[in-house]
């Protein structure tokens, strides 16, 4: 068999050139070893790895044991030979064609790679480190900032700001400006449904009153006096300086201090000739509670109300023109009663009302009555003189004698004998008989009158004084049943149901009605201490005081744009 | 400042934590027990909108901005504004105590909202940071121990060698052992994907136990035709001490010593069989020194992966950080 072997080469400048060389063999011998007739250097290709051989018309391809080659892309072993057939061993390409030039056969030898690119591709394709296999470090980070810049502000403001209505509707998809928020809103608040531009009407401007004052329109004004509420620290203050949106507190009031504690601490630094007196905390910069105290006026017949000072004992007391000893009526040994020694106790007199705040007012027929029993005559005792109406029980009284007198038996030794006498019924007084019993009855009555008013029964407990009209000889002065004692604030009796009422009102040795047994501040600070002190219970300022508390003017007042007036020496 | 000089001469040989006498540690908790301090006594407490919570907020912001620009200084090789030793010391110790500035800025209120997704970000980088702090403390160690002098590319070109040289003496013995010892090569595997870098190559133990038989199947050959089983037995056991801990090869064979005899039986005139044999030990010297080798790579591109994997977390976390920092400050405002 004639071969002719044309080996292509590469050249230095990218052309190839081919030497032709003929062999006559019986078999041709392909392999790495230098006794073979096709020497092909590469160390994946055996010694001895295949042979070409004629097998009557046809031309085989038989690899050694072991050895495989490609022939056209796919592995064989031995396979019969046509034209055109590609052989791949190691880094050679075989191409078979048909014989020229006297041969039978031809194969062209070409190289197609060389070792040393073979190694190096193969060492190309090695990844030893990171860089080979993840992103760039550089893209990715430029691809987050993009991403988040884009996601939480570029597209959230266009939604709020920009975006035609139809995209609007669909930015449920996304949060929007909802990313911005730093805390949910209040419970309060939850109704705008995280609408946020319901309060932040324009970028970049703060939250403005008037968004707030929308809906709260009723809103009472901190104080009255418009020359005060013109003033700078009123007319610039912002609901957002004590109502917190957002923040962690439940509620949006701010219970801490500071927000009170600004103008309060130094009154006079803000607002020059303020009377108010300092305040920059509870448990040591309170000032003493001031109760109210009622005066009698008897020229005019009324009470007014002052305000007095704890720290002012002389004019610490009351008038009520009533004579009363809580003492007495609550010794633990009891206090006389029609039906022997009774032990009283606060609440049989002293009802809370429905609002928790104050007391249901002691009333006479209810609380009093049951003792202080309103007989005047001791042979008689159910008869009673009416209560709270002067001139009633006086003509009750008259009434009553007169009737007696004209009917006769009455068992009183200093009356005429027409009075002592019982009569018949139907039996006819004489003229003369009737004015002497009408006379008794009307000194019996003066006597009376003068004893139940003066001595035993109206004066046991209220002032009374004489007039000069015959008719009606006494009256009784007018009453003051004790009002809220504090003026700013409303103290809860519910809340502190806990405690007994004597605990804080020493109403056990208070012998006069006149005392004030409103407890001192010292006695709140057993229990109330500052929001951040370690009291028993952390009280800031609106835990007893109110913010808005005008009595007229709203907050949205001062909006209107009144023009400050200079307000020196003002007091709110 | 006495006690600084004197370390001055050691400041080549000490770590970017100790720079300078701990001077950024000594920084950072001052400024810790500033910001903690106030945050106690502040009133009303801080929380993003009060003036202590501006305050710390515009302390974090300069901070993270400045803890950015370490990437920026580290490129820049002409700078003369500190060492970049120094550099390095500040950015770990006050990027620490930025944790508790920004905790104290926010007044440790959190949501679902762009303000606490930057909080987020700047725990991530913190937090990949710290992982780099002690990557960059242990690992360097271990890639020196595990290079004992080599790199990593005359260990690349060591195994091509190796290989070239193994089929080379595989031929002698045979078409077949040939043919298995160009299979066994395309199977050894160095590096790979992110995983394969990060946890060794998949398919180790197959190769392993791949190589263990056909060791023993050269190791029956060889027995065949030398007969000399003691001699064989004492080779083996110089060959095999990867099995229990594959990944950590100490034991060199002595290349140069094979090639010796691999030349020498080339020019011998011993018989067939005795030639066989000495092909066989060569080639099991050659194996052994690749299984070597291949261990070392990969533990070396294993240990450099775990040096630099942070880096791909810290760096894009810190850009998405900038980018949520941007957005909280303008939010904020934008919505006052």
């Amino acid at each position: 068999m004639k071969i002719l072997l044309r080996t292509w080469t590469w050249q230095s400048g990218g052309e190839r050139s081919s030497q032709d060389r003929v062999v006559e063999v019986e078999r041709l011998r392909i392999g790495r070893g230098t006794d073979q007739d096709l020497e092909l250097a590469d160390v994946k290709i055996s010694h001895s790895h295949a042979r070409i051989v004629r097998s009557g018309r046809n031309v085989l391809l038989v690899c050694k044991p072991g050895a495989t080659a490609l022939v056209n892309s796919e592995p064989a072993r031995e396979r019969k030979l046509r034209s055109g057939d590609v052989i791949e061993i190691g880094r050679y390409r075989l191409t078979i064609s048909a014989g020229a030039a006297g041969a039978d056969l031809m194969i062209e030898i070409e190289e197609t790679v060389t070792a040393r690119d073979e190694k190096a591709a193969r060492q190309a394709k090695l990844r030893t480190s990171l860089d080979q296999v993840l992103f760039s470090r550089r893209r990715i980070s430029w691809l987050l900032f993009l991403l988040v810049l884009l996601s939480t502000l570029a597209l959230p403001a266009w939604f709020r700001f920009g975006a035609p209505p139809a995209v609007k509707a669909m930015t449920s998809a996304w949060p929007g400006d909802r990313l911005w928020m730093p805390g949910s809103s209040s419970p309060s608040h939850a109704y705008f449904k995280n609408d946020c531009g319901k309060c932040h009407q324009q970028a970049f401007v703060p939250v403005r009153n008037e968004a707030c004052l929308e809906c709260h329109k009723d809103v009472k004004h901190h104080v009255d006096d418009e020359r005060w509420a013109a003033l700078p620290a009123f007319a610039q203050s912002r609901c957002e300086d004590c109502h917190q949106e957002h923040s962690s507190q439940i509620a949006l009031i701010d219970k801490r201090n500071f927000a009170c504690t600004d103008c309060h601490a130094n009154p006079g630094a803000r607002f020059p000739g303020s009377m108010l007196e300092a305040i920059s905390d509870f448990s040591r910069h309170h000032p003493a509670f001031r109760p109210r105290v009622a005066r009698y006026k008897a020229a005019t017949r009324q009470f007014d109300w002052i305000e007095v000072s704890q720290e002012n004992p002389q004019e610490l007391y009351e008038q009520t023109n009533l004579k009363y000893s809580h003492e007495v009526h609550l010794s633990p040994k009891g206090v006389k009663s029609p039906n022997g020694l009774k032990t009283m106790k606060c609440a049989d007199c002293h009802e809370v009302d429905s609002s928790g705040i104050s007391f249901k007012p002691v009333d006479m027929e209810r609380h009093c009555a049951s003792c202080h029993r309103l007989d005047f005559d001791p042979e008689n005792p159910s008869r009673v003189v009416p209560h709270g109406n002067p001139a009633q029980a006086v003509q009750s009284i008259r009434d009553y004698y007169a009737r007696a007198a004209l009917t006769g038996g009455v068992k009183a030794p200093d009356a005429p004998a027409v009075v002592q006498l019982r009569r018949k019924p139907g039996e006819q007084l004489e003229r003369e008989q009737a004015r002497a019993a009408l006379t008794w009855a009307d000194r019996q009555s003066r006597v009376v009158i003068d004893e139940i008013f003066d001595k035993r029964i109206c004066s046991y407990c209220h002032t009374v004084q004489r007039t000069r009209d015959p008719d009606l000889p006494w009256e009784i002065l007018p009453v003051n049943l004790q009002e809220r004692a504090l003026a700013h604030t409303q103290f809860s009796h519910d809340a502190h149901k806990q405690e007994k009422c004597e605990s804080c009102h020493a109403a056990r040795t208070s012998k006069k009605s006149d005392d004030v047994l409103l407890p001192d501040l010292k006695r709140c600070r057993d229990c109330h201490g500052d929001a951040d002190s370690d009291a028993k219970i952390r009280s800031g300022c609106t835990l007893c005081h109110g913010y808005h508390i005008a009595q007229d003017r709203l907050m949205a007042d001062s909006r209107s744009g009144s023009a400050a007036a200079t307000v020196s020496g003002a007091k709110p | 400042m006495r006690m600084h000089d004197s370390n001055a001469s050691d400041t080549l040989h000490e770590s970017f934590l100790s720079f300078a006498g701990f001077r950024y540690l000594k920084l950072a908790l001052a400024l810790c027990l500033v910001c903690v301090m106030t945050y106690i006594c502040a009133r009303p407490p801080a929380s993003g909108g009060t003036w202590l919570g501006y305050s710390l907020g515009t302390i974090g912001a300069l901070l993270i901005a400045w803890l950015a620009l370490l990437g920026v200084r580290k490129r820049s090789y002409h700078a003369t504004l500190g060492t970049v030793k120094g550099w390095a010391s500040a950015h770990v110790y006050l990027g620490l105590s930025l944790v508790v500035v920004a905790t104290l800025h926010c007044g440790f209120h959190f949501g679902w909202n762009v303000h606490t997704l930057a909080y987020a970000l700047m725990i991530a980088v913190v937090a990949s940071g710290i992982y780099g702090i002690v990557a960059y403390g242990r690992l360097p160690a271990q890639i020196t121990g595990n290079r004992a002098g080599g790199t990593l590319e005359a260990w690349i070109e060591e195994l091509d060698d190796i290989a070239e040289r193994s089929l080379k003496v595989a031929d002698q013995i045979g078409p077949d052992v040939h043919q298995v010892l160009i299979r066994s090569a395309e199977r050894v595997r160095i590096g790979g994907s992110l995983r394969d870098q990060l946890f060794g190559p998949r398919m180790t133990k197959a190769v392993d136990r791949q190589y263990e038989q056909l060791r023993q199947q050269l190791a029956t050959t060889l027995r065949s035709k030398t007969g000399r089983f003691t001699s064989i037995q004492m080779q083996w056991q110089t060959l095999s001490p990867t099995e229990k801990k594959p990944r950590r090869v100490t034991v060199n064979v002595p290349d140069a010593q094979s090639t010796v005899m691999f030349m020498a039986d080339q020019l011998s005139g011993m018989d067939q069989d005795a030639r066989d044999a000495e092909h066989i030990r060569s080639l099991l010297d050659l194996l052994a020194r690749r299984h070597d080798l291949v261990t070392r790579i990969n533990r070396d591109i294993r240990l450099h992966a775990l040096m630099q994997i942070w880096l791909y977390v810290h760096v894009p976390l810190t850009f998405a950080l900038l980018a949520a920092l941007i957005v909280h400050i303008v939010s904020v405002f934008l919505y006052r």
